[in-house]
């Protein structure tokens, strides 16, 4: 015979049955069970496999976890009286009640139920309904036509309808037809696998509100059943407008955050340019003090040429007029005021007043043509051509005044292929580097008061390495301190004293060369013995 | 005697350029390289007026000018750069290291005209005579120890002010004496308290301020007491026209002019005592005398001359020197400092006319012109000003 175990859904896994036949052995004493049929529950609650159940006697199965047990099966397949029983054991860490049956003289029925899990469980489940009556989300189960057929309280609560009405509604009542709306089927197509989607729905008052729709699609005998939870997003939306707002002012803070980095980079430009300005006049006043004293000089001797000529021609007028006695004395004449005008002084001068003249010129020419091609970078502010050797020995005639008279400076240039930069910027990179390559060291002479003694020297170094340009720019200055080489690119940190230093220069280099040329800068120091800088610059940017 | 100019300039085209253009100058000139060598030169060589570039390597022209004027005192020191640095420039006049300075590139004979104008002060100030004078007579007005440690406080760039206010409070004679100066040249200061006083006005205005606290003893003398009306309301005066004519705060250097320019009038009186008050006399008896004039035939020398010989002794600078010299004749002054010149004049003039006494100062265009300005404009200008004392 066969007997069908139907398990609940429900109970699952915490109800396990089985059915025995009994065995009465000839000598009346001895009792067997020979299992017809277990549940796969029934293996799971005594963790056993279906090939035991068979082979192993229930009674010695079930002894193993309380010998009792034996005695217990005997006596109640004993009493013709007794259709069912009771026991309890434990399984390991399960409580398990167990009711036995008596079908007939012949077989028995163990059912063996996890209580504890069982309990739990059926909590957990008022738990739900609880959590789904009190939910704040709408809780909607619909037919595949649209009729509502069931709502939670909440629902009531947010479409202002009764039950009653609610359950005479299709969707379609509450769901406001906006343009980009999935239809119905279309949900209902997508929702077999679960459907996440943004809606509007209406309210009794006519009223609507955003809501974000979480379906699913449950089969069942002739249909499906579409549960949907509903949550209003009204705050959601109006979150998502702060956070764009919130995201607008940040860009335009961002933005001005930049426009005040232009600025600081101009100002510090301004900065260098200011502090060089007075270096330049300088190194142009020279050759111009110079030229134009050598002009007015000019202008005298030529003064002095006239009145001699003129004495000259005096006489040939005189010796043309036949005053021949007059010779002698008027060659006297001459003399003394070829003498005076020290003529002979004048000529042996000449010539080097004039190769004075045209080398004083000549370095006026140079500065103006160097200040010409710096400014020229300056104001374009455009990604263009650009040679860094000759970038250095531009900013190295402009700067030269401001350093000449603290350091030497060596240059070791290699050929290099031109870069695409915004020159005004690694101008002003250079410019930067080479100054405080020089404070450094006028720094270290004045702290160690070696004026005269050590000479300063500062080596620019340019070359090629892995498709990039480099330079590097070394002194033997002052050198920085171990606990401040992590923070010289750090906006506004300076050693100088208040007023000398901007704390800029360095940080708006490091934003020039790291972020706006993709290039590397890197510097190495000594306290008191030197640093050295390297810049490299990518030779493909677009 | 023929004057002696050794140049120094690390750039040879720029000596070079400078002896030619001097190649007819009626004095001598010497060329070196650095500063070291112009520190040989001079161990060997008799020089004058030093002229030194102010950026050269190793030694400096600030770093020479102080040796030199450690050294070689007599020596004049005059600055000769391509840095137009206004603060150095007044810095540089203010602690003597220079008399004058050429800017560079110089105008056409600017470097002669400044040697002549230097030349021509030297000569003044190197009287011999009232030199002589100074030296033997005992009544002059002696410097006291305090100014001298202030003076030395003053030129040493690490001390702090505060040192400076510490070393003045210690002597309250010279504290009450250098307040009573504050108050009353100055517009607008008005304190008790030494502090507040150095703190406003700087202290560069200190030297001349003390010097002027020394000398105006307080006493009883009419005439002296009057003087110190007149040189206090000429400063303030001298601040305020300066102030209206350059449209700019008046510079450090020039803001005490006014205080000591009569000084040598002061000085004649302690040495001659009745008999230059006599002098004064007639002078206010007869306004149309020229009161130099009548110094020039009683004593041997005017005011202005003992006084400036007096200030450039006193080491102040060459601007407060030249004033006390030429304030009655501004058409005299070197170009270096006409303008503060000048205004003087101008202030000392209004200055008596403010006083109601018969003392009148002669006015001349000259210092109108060479300011741009008409007599009604700064009779226009000082019409509402009050002239208290």
């Amino acid at each position: 015979m066969s007997i069908q175990i139907n398990n609940t859904p429900v109970e699952g896994l915490l109800m396990g049955t089985a059915v025995h036949k009994i065995i009465q052995f000839s000598n009346d004493i001895e009792i067997g069970f020979e299992c017809v049929n277990a549940d796969n529950a029934f293996q799971h609650i005594l963790g056993v496999s279906k090939e035991e159940i068979c082979e192993i006697s229930l009674i010695t199965l079930l002894a193993e976890f309380d010998a009792n047990l034996i005695g217990f099966y005997k006596d109640f397949v004993m009493n013709d009286e007794e259709v069912s029983t009771e026991f309890y054991l434990n399984i390991s860490d399960k409580q398990i009640k167990a009711n036995l049956m008596k079908i007939n003289k012949e077989y028995i029925i163990t059912q063996l139920i996890d209580i504890k899990t069982h309990s739990e469980l059926i909590n957990n489940i008022s738990k739900y309904e609880t959590l789904l009556k009190n939910s704040t989300d709408i809780i909607l189960a619909t037919k595949d036509s649209g009729e509502i057929i069931d709502c939670n309280e909440q629902a009531l609560k947010e479409y202002g309808y009764s039950r009653e009405e609610l359950l005479n509604f299709n969707i379609l009542d509450i769901r406001r037809s906006i343009p980009g709306n999935l239809t119905i089927e279309q949900i209902y197509i997508a929702v077999d696998k679960g459907l996440i989607f943004e809606d509007v729905h209406s309210r009794r008052d006519g009223t609507t509100f955003p809501v974000e729709i979480r379906a699913v699609g449950i089969e069942i005998e002739g249909g499906r059943i579409f549960y949907s939870i509903i949550r209003d997003i009204t705050k959601g939306k109006n979150l998502i407008e702060d956070l764009n707002k919130k995201n607008q002012e940040l860009v335009s803070a961002l933005d001005q955050l930049k426009e005040t980095q232009i600025q600081l980079m101009n100002e510090d430009k301004m900065a260098s340019i200011g502090k060089l300005s007075a270096g330049i006049a300088h190194e142009i006043n020279n050759p111009l003090g110079f030229v134009l004293s050598n002009f007015n000089t000019l202008k005298k001797y030529i003064s002095k040429f006239s009145s001699t000529i003129e004495a000259y021609r005096n006489l040939k007028t005189k010796l043309d007029n036949n005053y021949r006695t007059l010779l002698s004395q008027g060659l006297d004449e001459i003399e003394e005021i070829d003498k005076k005008n020290k003529i002979d002084y004048i000529f042996r001068d000449l010539e080097e007043l004039f190769s004075d003249t045209d080398e004083g010129l000549d370095r006026i020419r140079k500065i103006v043509l160097a200040l010409r091609s710096f400014s020229h970078e300056s104001i374009s502010g455009e990604f263009e051509e650009y040679d860094l050797n000759e970038g250095i020995k531009n900013t190295l005639i402009i700067v030269k005044n401001e350093i000449k008279y603290n350091c030497d400076i060596k240059t070791n240039l290699a050929s290099l292929p031109t870069i695409n930069v915004i020159g005004s910027e690694i101008n002003q990179v250079l410019l930067n580097t080479i100054i405080n390559a020089s404070h450094a060291i006028k720094e270290k002479i004045e702290k160690y008061n070696i004026k005269g003694e050590q000479h300063g020297e500062i080596i620019i170094t340019t070359y090629c390495e892995n498709n990039c340009v480099c330079f590097s720019i070394e002194d033997n200055g002052i050198g920085i301190a171990k606990e401040n080489i992590n923070k010289i690119f750090e906006p506004f940190f300076t050693t100088k004293p208040v007023g000398l230093g901007t704390g800029l220069g360095l940080s708006i280099s490091y934003e020039i060369i790291k972020n706006k040329h993709k290039g590397e800068i890197d510097i190495e120091s000594t306290l008191g013995v030197g640093t050295k800088i390297t810049i490299k610059l990518p030779q493909l940017l677009k | 005697m023929e004057y002696s100019v050794l140049f120094v300039d690390d750039d040879k085209s720029i000596l070079k350029s400078i002896r030619r253009e001097l190649m007819d100058a009626d004095f001598e000139t010497s060329f070196v390289e650095s500063g070291e060598e112009a520190l040989k030169f001079l161990q060997d060589n008799k020089v004058d007026i030093i002229v030194s570039d102010m950026m050269m390597p190793n030694m400096d022209g600030s770093e020479l000018l102080k040796r030199v004027k450690g050294l070689y005192p007599d020596v004049v020191k005059v600055v000769l750069s391509g840095y137009a640095d206004q603060k150095m420039i007044f810095k540089l006049i203010n602690s003597n290291l220079a008399k004058a300075f050429i800017n560079k590139p110089w105008k056409e004979n600017e470097l002669t005209e400044t040697i002549h104008d230097i030349i021509e002060i030297n000569e003044k100030l190197n009287n011999v005579d009232i030199k002589e004078m100074i030296n033997s007579s005992n009544k002059l007005p002696t410097l006291s120890t305090i100014h001298t440690e202030i003076s030395l406080l003053i030129e040493d760039e690490s001390s702090e002010v505060d040192d400076i206010i510490k070393l003045i409070n210690t002597d309250q004679v010279i504290a009450s004496k250098i307040l009573r100066v504050v108050n009353s040249a100055f517009y607008g200061v008005k304190t008790a308290s030494i502090k507040t006083a150095v703190l406003n006005l700087g202290l560069t205005y200190l030297k001349a301020i003390i010097i002027t606290s020394q000398v105006f003893d307080l006493s009883n003398d009419f005439y002296e007491n009057l003087l110190w009306k007149h040189s206090s309301l000429t400063n303030k005066l001298t601040i305020s026209i300066y102030e209206y004519i350059y449209k700019k705060k008046i510079p450090d250097i020039y803001a005490t002019a006014g205080l000591l320019h009569d000084i040598g009038k002061v000085v004649l009186f302690k040495i001659f005592e009745g008999k230059y008050n006599k002098a004064l006399l007639i002078k206010e008896d007869n306004p149309e005398i020229i009161l130099s004039i009548s110094e020039k035939n009683t004593f041997n020398f005017s005011h202005e001359e003992i006084g400036s010989i007096l200030l450039n002794y006193w080491d102040l600078p060459a601007s407060i020197v030249e004033v006390a010299l030429n304030h009655h004749n501004p058409e005299k002054s070197s170009k270096q400092f006409k303008d503060i010149v000048c205004v003087v004049h101008l202030a000392d003039y209004y200055s008596w006319k403010n006083l109601n006494t018969n003392f009148r100062a002669e006015v001349k265009e000259e210092a109108f012109n060479y300011l741009e300005v008409t007599e009604n404009e700064i009779n226009e200008f000082l019409k509402n000003k009050i002239f208290e004392v």
